[in-house]
């Protein structure tokens, strides 16, 4: 059964070799600009330091221009794959779409599942795609070094691969947990030649700060992303490159989706469930961007599944607001949904997916309705992994197990229906094999969401970027209510030093006297209050403005003025 | 109750005594956008985006980076606008109408409150002020709510208009004075002469003066101190004072007085972008940045102890209600005085921002007045140039409520001869529609096709449009 899954992936990619849709090589020779179709997706970031939407000016000063100008894109549907790119992606693609027919018969599911396997590019996941463009583009704007930052290792090993092909040099901020867990991760990318810093270092400022703070802290994506921004800002020579999150990664991960419409069209299959995992987001932009035009124009009945991990679930209990990208606040602010970037997200095996935030065009997605969110727990995934593993042989990374998970789930709930699932099995899991003994030999731990931390991360966020509410509409309605009455804020605000509210006549005059006993401005009621309680001469001040009732009722009823 | 109110403060304690709700929000929000986008989903009402109600007047306590509290929908609904004035909610409009006269001049007082707290050097404006910025696409923190009261440089003739000011440095801000108000008519005779014009920029007064400040002419012709409306309204002059820094005359009992110069210079409104935006605008759209607008030199910021900062945002119930009172006001007045006695009341609707939409009511006592009424919708064109839309309805329409007039529109109105059109007149440059891109017979910006529609049934058909009695 085996062999006829892996035989059904060769025919594919035999059959792309041919197919009209797809370039000369078989690849698709454009990359799908969702924004275009869908101008709504695009919720411009802001740069804090303007307030303004980001220019391609300030983000040219850490990318090259041609990935700044795809991020800004909102005018072309489709972008054309520069001819070199389109040779050096023949290395891997297109990638084969496999039916698990054995994990089919396991789930005794009506079910179809298939799975666009992106583990076979050289660096084992679909990583490779947008890291080749964006050294690329690199290269082309002059730039020496690329820096990077990366939490499992994926991101770093595709950036140091494809530095290598550009000649140019690489630095990846690793952070420090799997730095440390994942040594192979690191001797891939040292064998690319980069050079690989456990972050947080002392190198940045960044990671200076936070080492003072926290000397045994085990990193985070958002710091090891503040410390390569930083390498990047202040080398001119330099520039910096992000594995996810930024329209343009999402942009080139879109090849996965546009070729596998390619290969789902040639065998006449309509899926009626796309699924993979989100950390930042890029491997489920590629996926679903490219369908989202039949599911929302020509009405397919189309489901997009977005899978978390439970231990930071942005999508499925973040806020979707204005926030950084990085805990250092380096970045822009991006309209996503996110846990804040002072979330300290907890150590999971899937560290690809211990990302604060999410893609803003893949948030948006997800909150316009065009996809479900769901979060897993560790052990759940792993549970699908080697249940995967068993049936289709493939071991696959932690992060792509979270699809896995989601696509069995999917199976079961449809089980006799004959529902066409695929998922994006993002990368293989030969790296992280650490983990995988540590839950065949039952020593994993259950994941499980920190709501305390994510309650405390969100109201730091609140507090800390300036505009958060601005995304948040319904939250600030809700607001409102628990509010304190007029009435002790009237008293809070003029703090003893205003007369009695309903007295409020009797007003200060000036700089010059706060005498609270004195009245500015002498009124007819003032005066019958005074009468009523057998006064015979009123205080005023000097410059007290008498109203014409008052001097009407002054004359008739003799009472004394007093000025002082 | 009516001579108690004579600042903000008066206002907010009659409001607030008299069951109106008034929200205070503690939560820390900043002026950057997080306020507008709270006030928005707690209810602007039409023609603001999101929330339609008409949320009450909220006060934000906990300002970002500011001890001074942010007021905004003060004037959210038409019975707390008829309240501050010690009026009718139904006939407020009509009402004011009567209080338009000379006489009640501002009168002089000195140690005003407003300068309780003088700041004269090293101005920062928006350090000091908790100014907002609307939206991202803002050019700036605008001053939404500020009274610009100046003098005629060569009359000495006094005036108030509110402008929306954007700051654009740390003591200097740019004036939106649209043409032919009187404010910049005095910017443009000081100009002539090489002088600044000397102006108090009065945030947070009495609401009879910023009710009073929207009335134009023909109403209050040039020369024509609207000031003395409030004060009519008031029965005494509002209290005013001299500036502390130039010859202008501040309100005494504002919040928060800027005083300065209009300078003989101009400037993009939006620096960073003169293509790009200004802010939210009256008629519900983002407006587009001027290119060119006079610069305000800011040369002092007082205020009085424990200052409140009013603002308003652009579209809403709130700004409705400020320019449609004074505009039901004129409407009323002119029609009445001109046309017929037959007019019953005026209502300027939200769907107009207060200005480019009104409703007249009529009782129709003879044949005649079927005409009557019809010249009675153009006439009110006269009264206010910038109406568009005139709805004539009946005496049983509720002229408060759209729902009811477009009611009347369904039932007693006829494409073919129930509507009075005539193209190319001037009107608003701020509504889009009003563009010979939109519509050919519109000669330049700002002229439109003004149309009455005759809701009214015919005198001779009152029998066949009778409403259901269930006889209370």
């Amino acid at each position: 059964m085996y062999v006829k899954a892996v035989h059904l992936g060769l025919i594919l990619r035999n059959i792309m070799m041919n197919n009209r849709f797809a370039g000369k090589k078989g690849i698709p020779e454009y990359w799908y600009n969702i924004t275009a179709d869908f101008p709504e997706m695009y919720v411009p970031s802001i740069d804090p330091a303007t307030n303004k939407s980001v220019t391609a000016e300030s983000l040219s000063k850490i990318y090259p221009e041609s990935l700044v100008e795809q991020e800004l894109n909102t005018r072309d549907r489709f972008i054309p794959i520069p001819e070199e790119l389109l040779k050096m992606y023949q290395t891997w693609r297109p990638t084969p779409l496999v039916r698990a027919y054995n994990l089919e018969k396991y789930l005794q599911t009506k079910c179809r599942i298939f799975y666009k396997y992106e583990g076979v590019s050289p660096i084992g996941s679909h990583k490779a795609n947008s890291a080749v463009a964006q050294a690329y583009y690199c290269k082309r704007a002059g730039f020496k070094n690329v820096v990077a930052e990366t939490g499992a290792g994926q991101w770093g090993s595709a950036i140091s691969m494809a530095s290598a092909f550009f000649g140019l040099n690489s630095t990846v901020f690793m952070v420090k947990n799997s730095f440390d867990s994942k040594p192979a991760r690191r001797i891939m990318m040292q064998t690319f030649g980069a050079e690989v810093l456990s972050s947080p270092t002392n190198r940045t400022s960044v990671g200076r700060d936070i080492l003072q703070k926290n000397p045994s802290f085990q990193g985070s994506l958002g710091v090891a992303i503040g410390e390569a921004v930083e390498s990047a800002l202040n080398d001119k020579n330099t520039a910096y490159s992000l594995g996810s999150a930024m329209n343009f990664v999402c942009l080139h991960q879109t090849i996965i989706g546009s070729e596998l419409k390619n290969q789902l069209e040639s065998l006449d299959i309509k899926p009626n469930y796309i699924i993979s995992c989100i950390g930042g987001g890029s491997s489920f932009a590629g996926i679903a961007f490219p369908f989202l035009p039949e599911k929302v124009r020509r009405k397919w009945d189309l489901n997009f599944i977005a899978v978390e991990s439970n231990a930071v679930p942005s999508a499925t209990k973040g806020a979707y607001t204005y926030d950084y990208g990085d805990s250092a606040r380096l970045t822009p602010l991006s309209k996503m949904y996110t846990l804040g970037h002072e979330f300290a997200a907890p150590v999971i095996h899937s560290g690809g997916l211990r990302y604060h935030g999410l893609s803003p065009l893949v948030s948006k997605f997800i909150l316009d309705g065009h996809a479900t969110a769901r979060a897993y727990s560790q052990l759940d995934i792993y549970n699908a992994a080697k249940l995967f593993a068993k049936c289709e042989g493939y071991i696959p990374a932690p992060e792509s197990a979270h699809s896995i998970k989601a696509a069995i789930d999917v199976a079961a709930e449809h089980k006799n229906e004959e529902k066409n699932i695929i998922f994006c099995l993002t990368g293989h899991g030969f790296f992280d094999l650490a983990g995988y003994e540590k839950f065949n030999s039952g020593n994993m731990e259950d994941s499980s969401s920190p709501n305390e931390s994510i309650r405390e991360s969100l109201e730091k966020l609140q507090k800390s970027v300036g505009i958060s509410a601005y995304g948040q509409e319904t939250a600030c309605a809700s607001a409102v209510s628990g509010n304190t009455g007029f009435d002790s804020w009237w008293d809070k605000h003029f703090g003893g030093q205003q007369e009695e509210r309903n007295a409020s006549f009797a007003v200060s005059t000036g700089q010059k006297a706060v005498r609270n006993d004195l009245h500015n401005v002498l009124t007819e009621k003032k005066i019958s209050d005074a009468l009523r309680d057998n006064q015979t001469e009123i205080h005023v001040a000097r410059s007290c403005v008498i109203t014409p009732l008052a001097q009407e009722l002054i004359k008739r009823s003799g009472i004394g003025i007093k000025y002082e | 109750m009516n001579e108690e109110i004579y600042d903000l403060r008066t206002a907010l304690s009659l409001l607030n005594s008299s069951d109106e709700e008034i929200e205070i929000v503690e939560r820390e929000l900043s002026p950057v956008r997080e306020i507008p986008s709270h006030y928005a989903a707690h209810g602007a009402g039409v023609p603001n985006a999101g929330n339609l109600k008409h949320g009450s007047p909220v006060i934000y306590s906990n300002v970002k980076g500011h001890s001074m509290p942010v007021l905004m929908g003060l004037f959210n609904s038409r019975a707390a606008c008829a309240k501050m004035l010690g009026m009718d909610c139904e006939g407020v409009g009509k009402e004011l109408s009567e209080y338009v006269v000379e006489g009640f001049q501002p009168v002089m007082v000195e140690n005003p409150p407003c300068q309780e707290n003088v700041i004269t050097r090293d101005i920062d404006i928006t350090d000091i002020l908790p100014v907002l910025t609307y939206t991202k696409d803002n050019a700036g923190p605008y001053i939404t709510t500020g009274i610009v009261y100046a003098s005629d440089p060569e009359t000495g003739e006094e005036d108030i208009t509110i402008h929306r000011l954007c700051v654009q440095g740390k003591d200097t801000l740019t004036a939106y004075l649209i043409q032919g108000r009187h404010i910049e008519i005095f910017y443009r005779k000081a100009a002539a002469m090489g002088k600044p014009l000397p102006i108090t920029i009065n945030i947070g007064v009495d609401p009879a003066i910023m009710l009073a400040s929207t009335f134009s002419y023909p109403v209050t012709p040039l020369g024509f101190n609207e000031l003395n409306i409030a004060g009519a309204v008031r029965k005494e002059g509002v209290r005013v004072s001299k500036a502390v820094t130039n010859e202008a005359k501040c309100i005494a009992y504002s919040e928060i007085v800027l005083e300065g110069y209009i300078m003989p210079q101009e400037m993009h409104e939006n620096a960073n972008c003169p293509e790009g935006h200004s802010l939210p605008e009256f008629l519900g759209y983002i407006g587009k940045a001027q290119k060119s607008l006079p610069v305000v030199k800011v040369t002092a910021v007082t205020y009085r102890n424990n200052p409140i900062y009013q603002t308003i945002v652009g579209p809403g119930a709130e700004l409705s209600h400020i320019c449609g009172i004074a505009t039901e006001a004129s409407i009323y007045k002119c029609v009445k005085d001109s046309v017929t006695s037959k007019v019953l009341n005026c209502c300027c609707s939200h769907c107009g921002g207060g200005k480019l939409t009104a409703f007249l009511q009529f009782r129709k006592d003879s044949e005649i007045d079927d005409a009557k009424t019809r010249q009675a919708g153009i006439a009110a064109f006269t009264a206010f140039h910038e109406l568009k839309h005139v709805y004539l309805v009946d005496e049983d329409v509720n002229i408060l409520d759209e729902r009811d007039v477009l009611w009347a529109m369904t039932t007693r109105f006829q494409g073919t001869h129930s509507m009075i059109s005539i193209p190319n007149l001037n009107c608003h440059v701020l509504d889009p529609s009003q563009s010979p891109e939109f519509s050919r017979d519109n000669s330049v910006r700002g002229t439109t096709y003004k149309t009455v529609f005759d809701c009214t049934v015919p005198f001779n058909m009152k029998n066949q449009f009778r409403r259901v009695d269930y006889g209370w």
